[in-house]
């Protein structure tokens, strides 16, 4: 009987092999849903658990760092921000260690990364993520794109 | 030139970015940011009328998540307005879209403002709204939130009825806020507590 931990083997083996084969490539349907595959996976485990495993050779692909930012993205209102923080280091460690990450992705990592350690009350962290996400910004993106969008910003009002 | 008045130039060249690259969602987004400075600044009517402008937008692109952002914006400047009916009605159409989709933090947000507005209706028993989401922000690890709703909850306290002890409330606020360099909110916190202590020790044994 298959256990959590053979079907995760499975996948990151699936993954590394489809990435393989597509080097190279634009992204394709199966690249893509064996990334979501490996998201949901990822996304039950425990923040050093996810941690650990985003630096499997296994998981090394930006499939699987744009899905886990674009779960953050869907989630940024439910998810605790510790947890938020916590998808943005793994997506970003994923980046780190592929040939193929790209500014956009690289930018979109370190901007929900300021926008998690923002509600954690660790700003200056946070502002060294938003240098971050300034200096990753893809060429064609006007440094507008580097502010983040305000939930509750009136709220904040009064803290500085 | 203000915290609020660079955050507001900086936006207004934010904005020049997204109309020049076409990023329309960013640049709707970013009239909650601007809708805050204004707020920041106590200009709560261009406040309110910014974050309707940003309402009606989101609502044209069906962005549930931005519709009920601006909600509790709006909700929040007829709050700081005085008008507690449009804020209630606002600030709980918002509430409830992000309890039906299980966004605790963002309802969290809102619910703070809505326990003001029950702590100035109802007194000193209006502060289960307040005390729901300081849970929250606790549990999720929200310092600052934190800190924030307990200053408010302290000062609403206080505003109702003087003779309520809020020196517990603040000594902790203070601590945290300290912790985590938030001056304003300390200053704050220091400011209910330091009468509180003054009692204190004016109190006969």
């Amino acid at each position: 009987m298959p256990t959590a931990r053979t079907i995760d083997a499975a996948i990151a083996a699936t993954l590394e092999s489809v990435e393989e084969t597509l080097r190279g490539d634009a992204e394709t349907v199966a690249g893509r849903t064996v990334a979501e595959l490996a998201v949901d996976q990822l996304l039950k485990l425990t923040a050093d658990s996810l941690m650990e495993r985003a630096s499997w050779s296994g998981y090394q692909s930006v499939s699987v760092a744009r899905q886990m930012l674009d779960r953050l993205r869907v989630n940024s209102f439910r998810w605790g921000p510790a947890w938020s923080l916590c998808v943005a280091d793994a997506a970003l460690a994923i980046c780190d260690r592929s040939d193929h990450a790209t500014p956009a992705l690289l930018f979109e990592g370190h901007h929900h990364r300021a926008s998690a350690l923002t509600f954690l009350g660790r700003f200056p962290e946070a502002f060294q993520s938003l240098d971050a996400a300034e200096r990753a910004r893809p060429t064609r993106m006007n440094s507008g794109c580097a502010l983040r969008s305000s939930q509750t910003g009136a709220q904040t009002r009064r803290w500085r | 030139m203000s915290r609020w008045q660079e955050a507001l130039a900086l936006l207004e060249e934010a904005q020049e970015g997204f109309a020049a690259c076409g990023a329309a969602k960013w640049l709707e987004r970013s009239w909650a940011c601007e809708g805050a400075a204004y707020f920041g600044l106590d200009r709560y009517d261009e406040s309110r009328r910014l974050h309707s402008a940003g309402l009606d937008s989101a609502k044209a692109s069906r962005d549930g998540e931005l519709i009920a952002i601006y909600l509790g914006n709006i909700g929040q400047a007829f709050f700081a307005m005085g008008d507690l009916p449009a804020a209630r009605r606002h600030l709980n159409e918002a509430c409830d879209f992000f309890a039906s989709r299980g966004c605790i933090r963002g309802r969290a947000g809102f619910l703070t403002t809505i326990g003001l507005i029950d702590l100035s209706e109802r007194g000193a028993d209006g502060v289960q709204a307040i005390e729901e989401a300081s849970a929250v922000f606790e549990g999720m690890g929200m310092d600052a939130a934190w800190v924030d709703a307990r200053v408010d909850l302290a000062e609403a306290l206080v505003s109702v009825d003087l003779s309520i002890d809020v020196s517990d409330i603040c000594r902790e606020a203070y601590e945290r806020a300290v912790a985590l360099g938030i001056d304003r909110l300390a200053e704050r916190a220091l400011a209910l507590l330091e009468p509180a202590v003054m009692r204190e020790s004016q109190d006969p044994m």
